[in-house]
């Protein structure tokens, strides 16, 4: 539908995962542009949480999809976690308890995501550097124990919103290009959009195998 | 009318003021509520300040006194076993009735957890008094010997794991279509009371969150609340086929609350089907009938989250009332609205205001359903509020669930097929020997598959490979 303009050649499917009030939903607006939200959120039809982006040439599509709200509601978060090709971990450097939280969340989506799932831990709110709480150090470490991509961002002024988003669909592209994410598993998070006719198709496609765009 | 109306095809041009009109020009019994900000309006449920007012406590209070048979009921799922006096660690006060189990049970719940977990050979589960198993088993498991293993375990004695034409009998299984019916009657009272400034002040976010907005704490603690049971009754069967029949009771519990619109309940039992403890159950999944696990995909399917939840938006787009809707997709949408359009005190922007009100005029629309066609079954309630259940716990609770199914199942590595050894690859060998399909057949019907319908299909099944 919305696919018109755009020629992307992949989908990668997003969740943002973290206490409430860090601030998913804001840096979520903030990528998008405040286009999304514009309208009601509840029409059916708009399209919701995406935005195109380039890497390495190649157009792909984030579907970023947001519990906020929801974070209550236990077994949703757990049970929808599946199929997400990248997991922004987001905590507030203004609220120890929910850099504290870290470690539930992130077993959660360890347990719940597939291995290939690239996560990126996000400290955001890093305007409010007078009312820190929670080093960029320490963050720092947790991220290299676990093997997390990380990035302090404030949604607020915008500062490393776009970095976080960008930098782990890279991460993802070079797991696809080195074949560590099988595209053919399922719940890989990533779909590959067949080519249309007619159009300037991407160059280097790597396995073009997966069928059936979503839109 | 307001039951016509399509959530997707709201007017965007009524103000607070013309919604409080039309409710008023609907005379619809409730629209008092939207009015009223006094304590009894405000009750809470979770508070325990004012309990007694809250109508689903109400519901049960009546439940029980109204109960005939409660004590000789209580002595039956007793047993022989002495009623000792105790302690009283209920973290949630009186307020979730879903919650709440008879205190003499306990010890019942306890004894039951510990002879499972000695059956087992394993190291004996804490005999934590929240535990969740209903308090029947004992004796009416005994009288129902005609089911297989499935019977040793709580749920599949309680339930009926083929139908439900035993469902008279005091201790006998109870049908899908009776749990659906009375979860549905338990989270209807708790849906209507919501009211609107919970939702428009998002204080379900807050710390404050039980006096801004109990009702819809209360929503989620149902939802939480059937899940956790939902999983826990799954783990607590150790044998892989019981259990499968026990995982296809509950997908047919998802069809019933599927058909009775309570979206909200169905929700709830469906992503707990689909939780890492369960989903990772290859072995039970492979033994599920592959007509439910279809079925189950499609259930799931109603609330992918694709495009926006377009297909749960569609779909509650096209049922009539009365319905109970996902409490969650209004909470991300109040949550979206707040962020699009925050409000930082003084007055609320149009915009802001326009999107709250069509919200919570759809969500009152809903709020009017009535399900009270529905019997009330006072032995399936009493076994669902047994299931006990603190959410202060939840997380640990999830941890233990979680460890537990590790143990049901132990994770292999995805390369050892080969060793992994299911019971449809026993079961396919053993019909292999037979040179006779006939005799093969027989051997299938031997081995004790207690569902017909799972007989016909000798592949193994994962849950995971049907959803690309």
């Amino acid at each position: 539908m919305s696919a018109g303009p755009y020629n992307y050649s992949y989908i990668f499917k997003y969740i943002i995962i973290g206490d409430m009030g860090v601030g998913k939903s804001c840096l979520l607006h903030q990528f998008t542009e405040k286009k999304f939200m514009a309208d009601c959120p509840h029409t059916i039809g708009v399209e919701f949480g995406t935005r195109i982006i380039e890497v390495a040439g190649q157009k792909i599509k984030l579907q970023i999809w947001d519990t906020a709200g929801q974070e209550r509601f236990r077994a949703v978060t757990r049970s929808y976690y599946r199929g997400a090709a990248g997991a922004l971990l987001v905590y507030d450097i203004t609220r120890r308890s929910t850099y504290n939280h870290l470690s539930s969340w992130l077993s959660d989506a360890r347990n719940l995501t597939n291995p290939n799932t690239v996560i990126f831990l996000i400290g955001n709110k890093s305007d409010l550097e007078a009312q820190r709480d929670v080093t960029y150090e320490e963050a720092k470490q947790f991220a290299d124990e676990n093997e997390l991509l990380f990035i302090e961002a404030s949604a607020k002024t915008g500062d490393n919103v776009e970095d976080a988003f960008l930098e782990t669909a890279k991460k993802i592209y070079q797991n696809i290009q080195d074949g560590s994410l099988d595209l053919n598993a399922a719940e890989s998070g990533v779909q590959h959009k067949p080519l249309q006719p007619g159009r300037n198709q991407p160059q280097n496609q790597p396995n073009p195998t997966k069928e059936g765009c979503a839109c | 009318m307001m039951a016509k109306m399509k959530y997707s095809e709201i007017p965007r041009d009524l103000s607070s003021d013309s919604i409080a009109a039309y409710r008023l020009a609907q005379g619809s019994p409730d629209r008092d509520k939207w009015k009223r900000n006094s304590s009894e309006g405000r009750g809470s449920p979770e508070s325990g300040t004012s309990s007694s007012d809250s109508p689903p406590v109400r519901l049960f209070h009546q439940q029980l006194s109204s109960r005939r048979s409660t004590s000789a009921f209580r002595s039956h799922c007793l047993g022989s076993r002495k009623e000792s006096p105790e302690p009283q660690d209920e973290v949630d006060g009186n307020g979730d009735a879903f919650v709440r189990a008879g205190s003499n049970q306990r010890q019942c719940e306890i004894d039951q957890q510990q002879r499972r977990s000695s059956r087992r050979g394993a190291s004996p589960a804490q005999p934590t008094p929240y535990m969740l198993h209903h308090s029947l088993p004992r004796s009416a498991g005994a009288k129902s010997s005609s089911l297989p293993a499935s019977a040793r375990s709580g749920l599949s004695v309680m339930l009926c794991v083929d139908g439900s034409a035993m469902e008279h009998h005091a201790d006998c299984p109870v049908s899908a279509e009776s749990v659906a019916a009375q979860l549905t009657l338990l989270v209807v009272p708790v849906f209507q009371k919501i009211q609107p400034e919970e939702l428009t002040s998002c204080g379900w976010c807050k710390s404050n969150k039980l006096e801004l907005a109990p009702n819809v704490v209360a929503m989620t603690r149902h939802f939480n609340h059937v899940s956790f049971w939902t999983v826990q009754e799954i783990l607590n069967e150790p044998n892989v086929r019981a259990r499968a029949d026990i995982v296809s009771h509950f997908i047919r519990i998802a069809k019933k609350l599927h058909e009775l619109n309570n979206l909200h309940t169905l929700m709830a039992v469906v992503s707990a089907l689909r939780s890492a403890p369960i989903y990772r159950l290859q072995k039970t999944w492979a033994t599920v009938a592959k007509k439910d696990v279809q079925l189950l995909e499609r259930l799931a399917d109603l609330f992918s989250d694709h495009n926006n939840s377009e297909k749960l938006r569609q779909h509650m787009d096209s049922l009539k009332l009365p319905c109970v809707p996902y409490l969650g997709l209004f909470l991300s949408d109040v949550n979206f609205i707040d962020v699009a359009h925050p409000h930082h005190g003084g007055l609320e922007s149009q915009r802001r205001q326009l999107q709250m009100n069509n919200l919570l005029r759809i969500l009152a629309n809903y709020q009017q359903s009535d399900y009270s066609f529905l019997p009330v079954k006072n032995h399936v309630m009493e076994y669902l509020r047994s299931a006990k259940y603190i959410e202060e716990l939840q997380k640990l609770l999830e941890d233990d669930q979680y460890k537990l199914s590790l143990k049901l199942e132990p994770s292999t590595p995805p390369s050892s097929t080969g060793s992994k050894e299911s019971f449809y690859d026993v079961k396919t060998a053993m019909g292999q020997l037979n040179v006779s399909p006939k005799k093969a057949a027989s051997v299938r019907k031997s081995a004790g598959t207690s569902d017909g319908s799972s007989a016909g299909h000798g592949v193994k099944f994962v849950p995971w490979a049907h959803q690309i």
